[in-house]
Protein backbone atom coordinates (compact mmCIF):
# COMPACT_ATOMS: atom_id res chain seq x y z
CA UNK A 1 0.00 0.00 0.00
CA UNK A 2 1.44 3.25 -1.10
CA UNK A 3 -1.31 5.80 -0.74
CA UNK A 4 1.14 8.68 -0.46
CA UNK A 5 2.24 10.39 -3.61
CA UNK A 6 5.98 11.10 -3.86
CA UNK A 7 5.31 14.82 -3.23
CA UNK A 8 3.46 14.21 0.03
CA UNK A 9 6.05 11.67 1.13
CA UNK A 10 8.81 14.27 0.70
CA UNK A 11 6.83 16.83 2.66
CA UNK A 12 6.17 14.27 5.42
CA UNK A 13 9.90 13.45 5.66
CA UNK A 14 11.08 17.10 5.89
CA UNK A 15 9.17 18.04 9.10
CA UNK A 16 10.46 14.83 10.74
CA UNK A 17 14.04 15.74 9.88
CA UNK A 18 13.55 19.29 11.16
CA UNK A 19 12.08 17.97 14.37
CA UNK A 20 15.06 15.69 14.84
CA UNK A 21 17.54 18.51 14.31
CA UNK A 22 15.65 20.80 16.67
CA UNK A 23 15.53 18.06 19.29
CA UNK A 24 19.26 17.47 18.96
CA UNK A 25 20.14 21.16 19.28
CA UNK A 26 17.81 21.57 22.26
CA UNK A 27 19.38 18.56 23.89
CA UNK A 28 22.89 19.89 23.44
CA UNK A 29 21.86 23.34 24.64
CA UNK A 30 20.16 21.95 27.75
CA UNK A 31 23.21 19.88 28.56
CA UNK A 32 25.46 22.92 28.24
CA UNK A 33 23.20 25.05 30.40
CA UNK A 34 22.98 22.32 33.02
CA UNK A 35 26.74 22.03 33.01
CA UNK A 36 27.23 25.79 33.32
CA UNK A 37 24.50 26.00 35.94
CA UNK A 38 26.15 23.25 37.95
CA UNK A 39 29.43 25.05 37.66
CA UNK A 40 27.89 28.29 38.91
CA UNK A 41 26.41 26.53 41.94
CA UNK A 42 29.68 24.74 42.51
CA UNK A 43 31.63 28.00 42.37
CA UNK A 44 29.51 29.74 44.95
CA UNK A 45 29.57 26.68 47.24
CA UNK A 46 33.38 26.70 47.13
CA UNK A 47 33.35 30.41 47.77
CA UNK A 48 31.03 30.01 50.76
CA UNK A 49 33.20 27.24 52.22
CA UNK A 50 36.32 29.35 51.70
CA UNK A 51 34.78 32.22 53.64
CA UNK A 52 33.62 29.87 56.37
CA UNK A 53 37.13 28.47 56.72
CA UNK A 54 38.62 31.82 57.46
CA UNK A 55 35.68 32.86 59.64
CA UNK A 56 36.26 29.85 61.88
CA UNK A 57 39.39 31.63 63.10
CA UNK A 58 37.21 34.25 64.80
CA UNK A 59 35.29 31.69 66.82
CA UNK A 60 38.05 29.30 67.87
CA UNK A 61 40.62 29.75 70.60
CA UNK A 62 43.90 27.93 70.14
CA UNK A 63 45.89 26.96 73.25
CA UNK A 64 48.11 29.80 74.47
CA UNK A 65 51.34 27.95 73.65
CA UNK A 66 50.71 27.92 69.92
CA UNK A 67 49.43 31.47 69.81
CA UNK A 68 52.43 32.73 71.78
CA UNK A 69 53.67 35.06 69.06
CA UNK A 70 50.86 37.53 68.51
CA UNK A 71 52.23 38.40 65.07
CA UNK A 72 52.71 34.84 63.82
CA UNK A 73 50.59 34.08 60.78
CA UNK A 74 47.48 31.98 61.23
CA UNK A 75 47.83 29.13 58.77
CA UNK A 76 44.93 27.65 56.86
CA UNK A 77 46.09 24.47 55.19
CA UNK A 78 44.60 22.35 52.42
CA UNK A 79 45.55 18.67 52.47
CA UNK A 80 45.02 17.11 49.04
CA UNK A 81 43.43 18.66 45.96
CA UNK A 82 42.41 22.31 46.22
CA UNK A 83 38.67 22.58 45.55
CA UNK A 84 38.44 26.31 46.16
CA UNK A 85 39.56 27.57 42.76
CA UNK A 86 41.40 30.57 44.14
CA UNK A 87 38.51 31.67 46.34
CA UNK A 88 40.37 30.87 49.53
CA UNK A 89 43.41 32.90 48.55
CA UNK A 90 41.17 35.76 47.54
CA UNK A 91 39.17 35.63 50.76
CA UNK A 92 42.30 35.51 52.88
CA UNK A 93 44.13 38.37 51.17
CA UNK A 94 44.72 41.23 53.58
CA UNK A 95 42.74 39.61 56.38
CA UNK A 96 44.02 39.48 59.90
CA UNK A 97 42.98 38.02 63.21
CA UNK A 98 43.97 40.73 65.67
CA UNK A 99 47.58 41.30 64.53
CA UNK A 100 48.07 37.90 62.93
CA UNK A 101 47.96 37.75 59.13
CA UNK A 102 46.10 34.81 57.57
CA UNK A 103 47.97 32.64 55.08
CA UNK A 104 47.04 29.64 52.95
CA UNK A 105 49.35 26.60 52.62
CA UNK A 106 48.87 23.56 50.48
CA UNK A 107 50.06 20.12 51.55
CA UNK A 108 50.31 16.94 49.52
CA UNK A 109 51.41 14.64 52.31
CA UNK A 110 50.38 14.51 55.93
CA UNK A 111 54.01 14.58 57.05
CA UNK A 112 54.33 18.07 55.57
CA UNK A 113 51.74 19.41 57.98
CA UNK A 114 53.88 21.04 60.65
CA UNK A 115 52.56 24.35 61.96
CA UNK A 116 48.94 24.60 60.92
CA UNK A 117 45.95 26.07 62.64
CA UNK A 118 43.05 25.14 60.38
CA UNK A 119 43.35 22.12 58.09
CA UNK A 120 40.90 21.41 55.32
CA UNK A 121 41.05 17.76 54.31
CA UNK A 122 40.06 17.52 50.69
CA UNK A 123 37.79 14.97 49.01
CA UNK A 124 40.84 13.48 47.35
CA UNK A 125 41.92 12.14 50.74
CA UNK A 126 38.54 10.61 51.57
CA UNK A 127 39.83 7.05 51.95
CA UNK A 128 42.64 8.13 54.24
CA UNK A 129 40.55 10.30 56.56
CA UNK A 130 40.75 7.87 59.47
CA UNK A 131 44.53 7.56 59.37
CA UNK A 132 44.91 11.32 58.90
CA UNK A 133 42.76 12.02 61.93
CA UNK A 134 44.63 9.42 63.95
CA UNK A 135 47.96 11.01 63.04
CA UNK A 136 46.69 14.49 63.95
CA UNK A 137 45.22 13.39 67.26
CA UNK A 138 45.81 15.82 70.13
CA UNK A 139 47.42 18.38 67.84
CA UNK A 140 45.86 21.84 68.12
CA UNK A 141 44.56 21.83 64.55
CA UNK A 142 40.97 22.57 63.57
CA UNK A 143 40.17 19.77 61.13
CA UNK A 144 37.51 20.53 58.53
CA UNK A 145 36.21 18.45 55.65
CA UNK A 146 33.24 17.52 53.45
CA UNK A 147 33.98 13.83 53.84
CA UNK A 148 31.08 11.61 54.81
CA UNK A 149 30.72 11.10 58.58
CA UNK A 150 33.78 13.25 59.12
CA UNK A 151 32.58 14.45 62.50
CA UNK A 152 31.59 10.97 63.70
CA UNK A 153 35.02 9.73 62.66
CA UNK A 154 36.74 12.27 64.89
CA UNK A 155 37.00 15.32 62.66
CA UNK A 156 36.01 18.59 64.25
CA UNK A 157 33.88 20.35 61.64
CA UNK A 158 32.11 18.90 58.63
CA UNK A 159 30.53 20.93 55.82
CA UNK A 160 27.11 19.56 54.94
CA UNK A 161 25.45 20.97 51.83
CA UNK A 162 21.67 20.80 51.86
CA UNK A 163 19.25 22.83 49.69
CA UNK A 164 22.08 25.07 48.46
CA UNK A 165 22.98 25.96 52.04
CA UNK A 166 26.20 24.94 53.71
CA UNK A 167 25.51 23.70 57.24
CA UNK A 168 27.95 22.65 59.90
CA UNK A 169 28.35 19.46 61.87
CA UNK A 170 30.65 19.78 64.84
CA UNK A 171 32.17 17.19 67.13
CA UNK A 172 32.85 19.08 70.36
CA UNK A 173 34.76 16.15 71.91
CA UNK A 174 37.17 16.20 68.99
CA UNK A 175 37.67 19.92 69.53
CA UNK A 176 38.37 19.31 73.17
CA UNK A 177 40.85 16.56 72.26
CA UNK A 178 42.68 19.05 70.09
CA UNK A 179 42.79 21.54 72.99
CA UNK A 180 40.67 23.98 71.05
CA UNK A 181 37.89 26.09 72.55
CA UNK A 182 34.98 26.68 70.20
CA UNK A 183 32.80 29.71 70.83
CA UNK A 184 29.26 28.94 71.95
CA UNK A 185 28.09 31.25 69.15
CA UNK A 186 29.54 28.79 66.64
CA UNK A 187 28.32 25.69 68.45
CA UNK A 188 24.71 26.82 68.57
CA UNK A 189 24.62 27.07 64.78
CA UNK A 190 25.83 23.55 64.21
CA UNK A 191 24.50 20.05 64.56
CA UNK A 192 26.55 18.60 67.36
CA UNK A 193 27.80 15.10 66.78
CA UNK A 194 29.55 12.55 68.92
CA UNK A 195 31.75 9.69 67.85
CA UNK A 196 29.90 6.39 68.21
CA UNK A 197 30.79 4.35 71.25
CA UNK A 198 31.00 7.36 73.62
CA UNK B 1 -12.35 105.80 105.59
CA UNK B 2 -10.33 107.72 103.02
CA UNK B 3 -7.10 106.19 104.43
CA UNK B 4 -8.62 102.74 103.86
CA UNK B 5 -9.30 103.59 100.25
CA UNK B 6 -5.78 104.90 99.71
CA UNK B 7 -3.93 101.85 101.05
CA UNK B 8 -6.17 99.40 99.22
CA UNK B 9 -4.51 100.20 95.89
CA UNK B 10 -1.10 99.91 97.62
CA UNK B 11 -2.00 96.46 98.89
CA UNK B 12 -3.20 95.46 95.49
CA UNK B 13 -0.11 96.91 93.85
CA UNK B 14 2.18 95.01 96.24
CA UNK B 15 0.28 91.78 95.68
CA UNK B 16 0.33 92.34 91.97
CA UNK B 17 4.10 92.98 91.95
CA UNK B 18 4.78 89.92 94.11
CA UNK B 19 2.62 87.75 91.86
CA UNK B 20 4.25 89.07 88.72
CA UNK B 21 7.74 88.40 90.00
CA UNK B 22 6.73 84.93 91.25
CA UNK B 23 5.13 84.03 87.95
CA UNK B 24 8.20 85.05 85.99
CA UNK B 25 10.55 83.14 88.28
CA UNK B 26 8.34 80.06 88.32
CA UNK B 27 7.89 80.12 84.57
CA UNK B 28 11.62 80.31 83.95
CA UNK B 29 12.26 77.53 86.45
CA UNK B 30 9.57 75.32 84.98
CA UNK B 31 10.80 75.97 81.45
CA UNK B 32 14.33 75.04 82.49
CA UNK B 33 13.03 71.90 84.19
CA UNK B 34 11.01 70.75 81.19
CA UNK B 35 13.85 71.49 78.77
CA UNK B 36 16.29 69.52 80.89
CA UNK B 37 13.88 66.59 81.17
CA UNK B 38 13.37 66.46 77.41
CA UNK B 39 17.06 66.76 76.57
CA UNK B 40 18.12 64.25 79.22
CA UNK B 41 15.27 61.95 78.20
CA UNK B 42 16.39 61.94 74.59
CA UNK B 43 19.98 61.20 75.57
CA UNK B 44 18.85 58.36 77.79
CA UNK B 45 16.71 56.88 75.03
CA UNK B 46 19.59 56.97 72.56
CA UNK B 47 21.86 55.37 75.11
CA UNK B 48 19.39 52.57 75.79
CA UNK B 49 18.98 51.88 72.11
CA UNK B 50 22.75 51.82 71.70
CA UNK B 51 23.13 49.30 74.51
CA UNK B 52 20.46 47.09 72.99
CA UNK B 53 22.12 47.42 69.60
CA UNK B 54 25.52 46.42 70.86
CA UNK B 55 24.17 43.38 72.67
CA UNK B 56 22.20 42.12 69.68
CA UNK B 57 25.10 42.79 67.32
CA UNK B 58 27.51 40.85 69.53
CA UNK B 59 25.17 37.86 69.52
CA UNK B 60 24.69 37.97 65.75
CA UNK B 61 28.31 37.57 64.70
CA UNK B 62 28.28 33.82 64.11
CA UNK B 63 24.95 33.78 62.26
CA UNK B 64 26.35 36.30 59.79
CA UNK B 65 29.77 34.64 59.61
CA UNK B 66 28.22 31.31 58.69
CA UNK B 67 25.20 32.54 56.74
CA UNK B 68 22.63 31.05 59.10
CA UNK B 69 19.41 32.97 58.56
CA UNK B 70 17.32 30.96 60.97
CA UNK B 71 19.68 31.74 63.82
CA UNK B 72 19.79 35.42 62.84
CA UNK B 73 15.99 35.62 62.91
CA UNK B 74 15.96 33.94 66.30
CA UNK B 75 18.44 36.43 67.72
CA UNK B 76 16.44 39.38 66.39
CA UNK B 77 13.26 37.96 67.89
CA UNK B 78 14.74 38.68 71.32
CA UNK B 79 13.84 42.32 70.57
CA UNK B 80 10.29 41.39 71.52
CA UNK B 81 11.39 42.30 75.03
CA UNK B 82 11.52 45.97 74.03
CA UNK B 83 8.02 46.90 72.81
CA UNK B 84 9.18 50.25 71.42
CA UNK B 85 11.30 48.57 68.74
CA UNK B 86 9.10 48.58 65.65
CA UNK B 87 11.56 47.03 63.19
CA UNK B 88 15.06 45.63 62.99
CA UNK B 89 17.25 43.97 60.39
CA UNK B 90 20.61 42.36 59.90
CA UNK B 91 22.55 43.06 56.70
CA UNK B 92 25.47 40.97 55.47
CA UNK B 93 28.96 42.31 54.74
CA UNK B 94 27.82 43.38 51.27
CA UNK B 95 24.88 45.34 52.69
CA UNK B 96 22.21 42.87 51.57
CA UNK B 97 19.22 42.26 53.83
CA UNK B 98 19.85 39.01 55.68
CA UNK B 99 17.20 38.77 58.41
CA UNK B 100 14.33 40.94 59.55
CA UNK B 101 12.24 41.53 62.66
CA UNK B 102 9.35 41.17 63.00
CA UNK B 103 8.87 38.52 60.32
CA UNK B 104 5.91 40.39 58.85
CA UNK B 105 7.52 43.82 58.57
CA UNK B 106 6.95 45.22 55.06
CA UNK B 107 9.93 46.06 52.83
CA UNK B 108 9.25 49.81 52.87
CA UNK B 109 9.93 50.08 56.60
CA UNK B 110 13.50 48.80 56.37
CA UNK B 111 16.17 50.74 54.49
CA UNK B 112 17.68 49.09 51.39
CA UNK B 113 21.15 49.79 52.70
CA UNK B 114 21.87 50.27 56.37
CA UNK B 115 23.41 53.77 56.18
CA UNK B 116 26.05 55.35 58.40
CA UNK B 117 26.87 53.82 61.79
CA UNK B 118 25.40 55.58 64.81
CA UNK B 119 22.22 56.34 66.68
CA UNK B 120 20.00 59.29 65.79
CA UNK B 121 16.56 60.83 65.94
CA UNK B 122 14.63 61.05 62.71
CA UNK B 123 11.26 62.61 61.95
CA UNK B 124 9.06 59.83 63.27
CA UNK B 125 11.49 57.36 64.76
CA UNK B 126 14.74 56.78 66.51
CA UNK B 127 17.17 54.68 64.44
CA UNK B 128 20.40 52.91 65.17
CA UNK B 129 23.02 51.37 62.91
CA UNK B 130 25.53 49.12 64.65
CA UNK B 131 28.44 47.27 63.02
CA UNK B 132 28.53 43.52 63.60
CA UNK B 133 32.03 42.21 64.05
CA UNK B 134 34.17 40.00 66.22
CA UNK B 135 36.94 41.99 67.90
CA UNK B 136 40.12 41.90 65.85
CA UNK B 137 38.47 40.85 62.60
CA UNK B 138 36.80 42.31 59.54
CA UNK B 139 33.23 43.51 59.67
CA UNK B 140 30.70 40.74 59.25
CA UNK B 141 27.62 42.85 58.66
CA UNK B 142 25.34 45.52 60.09
CA UNK B 143 22.44 45.73 62.51
CA UNK B 144 19.64 48.24 61.98
CA UNK B 145 17.15 49.15 64.72
CA UNK B 146 14.10 51.36 64.52
CA UNK B 147 12.28 52.53 67.64
CA UNK B 148 9.08 54.56 67.95
CA UNK B 149 9.05 57.89 69.79
CA UNK B 150 6.20 57.02 72.12
CA UNK B 151 8.43 56.94 75.18
CA UNK B 152 9.81 60.39 74.37
CA UNK B 153 6.32 61.77 73.75
CA UNK B 154 5.20 60.41 77.09
CA UNK B 155 8.24 61.91 78.83
CA UNK B 156 7.59 65.33 77.28
CA UNK B 157 3.91 65.21 78.21
CA UNK B 158 4.56 64.20 81.80
CA UNK B 159 7.29 66.76 82.36
CA UNK B 160 5.04 69.50 80.90
CA UNK B 161 2.24 68.37 83.20
CA UNK B 162 4.51 68.34 86.24
CA UNK B 163 5.96 71.71 85.32
CA UNK B 164 2.53 73.25 84.85
CA UNK B 165 1.21 71.67 88.05
CA UNK B 166 4.12 72.91 90.12
CA UNK B 167 3.72 76.36 88.64
CA UNK B 168 0.00 76.58 89.45
CA UNK B 169 0.45 75.34 93.03
CA UNK B 170 3.37 77.66 93.63
CA UNK B 171 1.48 80.63 92.23
CA UNK B 172 -1.50 79.92 94.49
CA UNK B 173 0.83 79.63 97.47
CA UNK B 174 2.59 82.83 96.41
CA UNK B 175 -0.73 84.65 96.13
CA UNK B 176 -1.92 83.70 99.61
CA UNK B 177 1.49 84.28 101.15
CA UNK B 178 1.81 87.69 99.51
CA UNK B 179 -1.66 88.71 100.72
CA UNK B 180 -0.69 87.84 104.32
CA UNK B 181 2.77 89.38 104.20
CA UNK B 182 1.81 92.61 102.51
CA UNK B 183 -0.73 93.24 105.28
CA UNK B 184 2.15 93.19 107.77
CA UNK B 185 3.90 95.86 105.70
CA UNK B 186 0.96 98.11 104.98
CA UNK B 187 -0.78 97.94 108.42
CA UNK B 188 2.06 99.53 110.51
CA UNK B 189 2.10 102.37 107.95
CA UNK B 190 -1.55 103.16 108.70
Amino acid sequence: MAPLTPGIARRARRPAATRAVVAFITGVWLALVARLGAQAVHASEAQVKAVFLLNFAQFVDWPPATAADSQAPLIIGILGDDPFNGFLDEAVRGERLHARPLVVRRYRRLEDVKACDILFISESEDERVDEILAALKNRPILTVSDAANFAQRGGIIRFVTAKSRVRLEINPDAAQGAHLTLSSKLLRLADLVTAPGR
Amino acid sequence: MTMRLRDLPIRRKLTAILLLVSTLVLFLTAAAFVTYQVVAGRQAMLKNLATLGRVIAANSTASLAFANEADAREILSALKAEPHIVAAALYDAKGRLFARYPASVPDGVLPLQPGADGYRFEATAMTGVEPVLQPGSARLGTLYLQSDLAALARAVRSSLAIGAGVMVISLLAAYFLSRTLQRQISEPVL
